[in-house]
């Protein structure tokens, strides 16, 4: 048990401390390819260091809600990073607390809670991103718990650990039902994380999305707000990559879980370029058409749960 | 003690009509003697969770009404609809079944015509519980037919539960054309104590005779399939329907609609596994999200009758803190979010789709597969809708009305769903697993020996909170200042209304929702009840041609009428 538990930590920890720099690199790149001078791939923890040493600012009419939300929805992403393969390539400490659909309610979880801790802030602007956030979830959220079901339909069990082993072998890693929930996984991460071409960043008015969440946050509250940002994108990425891409390399024992932080960077070095050649090579989606990218990975993480069962 | 039950809930009424705090304490006291029948009952499975639902329901509803009730009638009219669905719950045969199931009806349809001056919710509600029951009446008379008894008895044809369940679907709002729009203007225009009482317990009392009288009955696979398609229509449209609802107890009575959906998917995987074990998880499973939504529903109609003086969109009306704390839960488990009830209930819901669909592992599988695919975007649906109601009565919206009888009742409500959240695996008995990695009161999910998933309803409430703590513990107290909200630097004059929220999809979905835009207004119009309006204006109007043609004082057209009419009922009851 003790060795289940440190690998735990292990986990947890590395999730914690390496997601801000996956998104400093994705920045740092981005950057480079467009021929700016770009920030240091350290940017992201500087402004966290920074908020966490502001004073935060709470508007008259916001509760307890607006203030303690983030740090709630911070904690949920850790409960997250506990239950799913994103480090270690076997179950560790808490992993049964729920299975791979019981991550996705997680997820949704977290969603429904920072969408309050927006809100309460009683601003226009936050209602607005909001009921554009609502617009898509319904897609979103289905193929989140589709493609989850993908590879739960190939192998009859739905621990994304089973997966993760499952997908090892060549016929299975190259049926088809697998590369459609790989696709449509990649598809999904892109819209989560705000990335080209649903790009929901940025402040302007009429593509304000994701953004609108942390619209009227400062200090502290932000700071937790962004770093979960940051971790929701780690651990959707990682399951993407552990459980679809690339689920070899895993080591393990307390020594291979260690490993596995290092080898977990070599393999976001793949996500990052693939990343890297999405957002420099498509345009911004006009907001309406963000359904039709949803629609798209919803109809593909369907087709593989079809064809892995006919 | 089903008897003292009935005695308590049975002296209400009159003691209602007396005093209206005597009538409703009576009421609430049964409700506990409801509660203990269950858990005396525990042997009895999945009817026991029946029995608990509907006892918290009354209970919740009873206290609240205390503090709300500013009508004549309301009180014996409350209590009397009580016993109904009392009677309905512990009968033993048909007909008191049905007197139940009348009884609960009648001052349904009275309370909801005195509480708005118009005829028509009043009307409507009356003419759709006929229908149910004339159909639930005619599935009885075939039972009786089979075995010449007036008991729940084992049935040797599937007909007679085919019938009540199309009367039971009825009531819950998915018949006719699946997503009904009748129920939610009936619900919506009842005050909100008797709205809570038929959004929840009504629609309990419904599923609860469906799942007796398919229990009773040979199983059939096609009408599980059927059952499953239908559910899964209903959850998508159910959500979606309740989405762009402008009338907050409009929004409720869809999401029941999609909840009663989601309870006859589970029905349908229960009839159509192909292994007992999953047959069983279904079976519980569809009690669970009974639980749910019987909770849930219940404390969201008795909030929203806290804002519904004006019940439009644009009503000013917020809830204050304590009562908005009770809904934040209430409609997260709505939104078929851990770790609350209904979190559980969602989850096994989809896990039994898609157990099915691997345990069938042929075309067949085609069924669960696309079920549970309507259901995951429907179950998306209903987190935006949700959200909808929560943030626009207390959290974006700010308000501070005050009654701490009814803040509290709702709040109480909220932890109670919490509480079954986290206590519900008692209910999934032979599908627990013991202690491991660290996590105690895991479900397993099985369709055979090994199990397919697993979820700790108990340990996804604590693992966050503990790890919340520590966050706070390791970051600190942040430092605050109060100043105005920035909203883009101007000030705040209009603010976001519940109509603009739901807008994007109203344009997204225009083909779906045939949505019109006029003068700069965006109107959707709900397909089902279109199609059920037109049919009822063609039959009025072929109505009105025969009366004026054939039916106009003359004799000749009478004696030809009596002469076929003569000739028909003579054939059909030759047949």
């Amino acid at each position: 048990m003790i060795e289940q538990i440190v690998e735990a930590i292990i986990q947890v920890t590395g999730a914690v401390l390496l997601s801000p720099l996956y998104s400093g690199i994705i920045d740092k790149l981005k950057g480079m390819v467009s021929m700016k001078r770009s920030q240091s791939v350290l940017q992201p923890y500087h402004d966290l260091t920074k908020l966490m040493r502001k004073k935060t600012v709470i508007p008259y009419d916001a509760t307890w809600l607006f203030v303690y939300g983030p740090y709630f929805t911070f904690a949920i992403y850790l409960a997250i990073s506990f239950v799913i393969p994103v480090v270690y390539p076997s179950p560790v400490f808490l992993t049964p607390t729920v299975d791979f659909l019981g991550g996705a309610l997680l997820f949704s979880l977290v969603a429904f809670v920072k969408i309050l801790c927006a809100a309460d802030s009683g601003s226009n602007y936050v209602a607005l991103g909001v009921s554009r956030i609502a617009s898509f979830g319904f897609l979103a959220e289905a193929t989140l718990v589709t493609v989850f079901f993908g590879v739960a339909l190939a192998t009859g069990t739905n621990n994304p650990y089973v997966e993760s082993h499952y997908a090892l072998e060549a016929p299975n890693y190259l049926s088809l039902d697998h590369l459609f929930a790989t696709v449509s996984f990649f598809l999904l991460w892109l819209f989560e994380t705000g990335r080209l071409p649903v790009e929901s960043q940025g402040l302007s008015e009429l593509g304000m999305v994701d953004d609108a969440l942390t619209y009227e946050h400062s200090g502290k509250p932000l700071a937790l707000l962004k770093w979960g940002s940051y971790l929701k994108s780690y651990l959707l990425g990682s399951v993407w990559i552990n459980v679809f891409l690339i689920p070899w390399g895993g080591q393990l024992g307390v020594a291979g879980a260690l490993a596995d932080v290092g080898i977990m960077f070599i393999k976001w070095c793949v996500l990052i370029a693939l990343t890297l050649a999405v957002e420099t090579s498509f345009a911004k989606l006009r907001l309406f058409k963000v359904q039709d990218h949803l629609a798209l990975a919803f109809v593909l993480s369907v087709f593989s749960l079809l064809f892995s069962v006919i | 003690m089903v008897a003292i039950t009935l005695f308590i809930l049975g002296v209400a009424p009159p003691l209602g009509l007396l005093r209206k705090k005597l009538g409703y304490s009576a009421s609430a006291l049964g409700s506990v003697a409801m509660i203990y029948t269950g858990i005396e009952l525990h042997t009895l499975g999945v009817v026991t969770i029946f029995y608990i639902a509907a006892g918290l329901a009354w209970l919740f509803s009873s206290i609240y009404s205390m503090s709300y009730d500013h009508y004549t009638w309301l009180a014996p009219l409350f209590s009397l609809s009580v016993f109904g669905m009392a009677i309905a719950l512990t009968a033993s045969n048909f007909l008191a079944f049905l007197t139940g199931y009348e009884v609960m009806t009648i001052p349904a349809y009275v309370a909801v015509g005195l509480h708005r001056k118009t005829d028509y919710p009043a009307f409507l509600f009356m003419a759709f519980s006929e229908l149910s029951t004339l159909l639930v009446f005619a599935g009885f008379l075939y039972s009786y037919t089979l075995t010449w008894s007036f008991s729940f008895q084992p049935l040797a044809a599937a007909w007679p539960a085919l019938l009540c369940s199309l009367g039971f679907m009825i009531k819950m709002g998915i018949l006719p054309f699946m997503v009904a729009e009748w129920l939610p203007i009936a619900h919506g225009n009842a005050p909100a104590n008797m709205s809570s009482l038929m959004s929840a317990s009504m629609t309990l009392i419904a599923a609860y005779g469906l799942v007796k009288m398919i229990l009773l009955s040979p199983g059939s696979t096609a009408f599980g399939y059927f059952l499953m398609g239908i559910g899964a229509f209903s959850v998508f449209f159910g959500a979606l329907y309740a989405y762009v609802s402008g009338h907050n107890k409009a929004l409720l009575g869809f999401s029941t609609i999609e909840n009663s959906g989601a309870f006859l998917t589970l029905v349908g995987v229960f009839l159509t596994a192909p292994t007992h074990l999953l047959s069983m998880f279904a079976l519980i499973s569809a009690a669970v999200y009974i639980l749910a939504h019987t909770l849930s529903k219940t404390g969201l109609f008795l909030l929203a009758g806290m804002t519904e003086s004006d019940p439009s969109s644009h009503s000013e009306k917020a809830v204050g803190s304590l009562s908005l704390s009770g809904a934040i839960v209430l409609t997260a488990s709505m939104s078929g979010l851990l770790p609350t009830v209904g979190g559980v209930a969602t989850w096994a819901l989809l896990q039994s789709l898609f157990m099915e669909a691997y345990v069938l592992h042929s075309s067949l599988a085609v069924f669960p597969i696309v079920a549970g695919s309507v259901v995951a975007m429907g179950e998306g649906f209903a987190m935006s809708t949700m959200l909808k109601f929560v943030l626009f009565s207390g959290v974006f919206r700010k308000g501070g009305l005050r009654g701490v009888t009814r803040s509290v009742t709702v709040l109480a409500v909220g932890l109670t769903v919490l509480a079954a959240g986290s206590l519900i695996y008692l209910a999934y008995a032979p599908f627990l697993v013991s202690n491991t990695l660290g996590v105690y009161g895991i479900i397993a999910s099985k369709f055979a020996g090994e199990p397919f998933g697993g979820v700790s309803p108990l340990y996804t409430l604590l693992l966050p909170l503990i790890l919340a703590v520590l966050v706070f513990a390791f970051t600190g107290k942040p430092k605050t200042r109060r100043s105005e909200v920035w909203n883009g630097g101007t000030a705040i004059d209009d603010r976001y209304t519940p109509f603009a929220y739901s807008t994007n999809v109203r344009l997204m979905l225009g083909k779906v929702l045939f949505t019109r835009v006029r003068n700069d207004a965006v109107e959707v119009s709900n397909a089902s009840w279109l199609i059920l309006y037109r049919l009822s204006t063609l039959f009025a109007i072929l109505s009105k041609t025969l009366s004026r043609t054939y039916m106009n004082s003359r004799l000749g057209w009478y004696v030809v009428y009596m002469v076929a009419a003569l000739i028909v009922v003579t054939l059909v009851v030759m047949i």
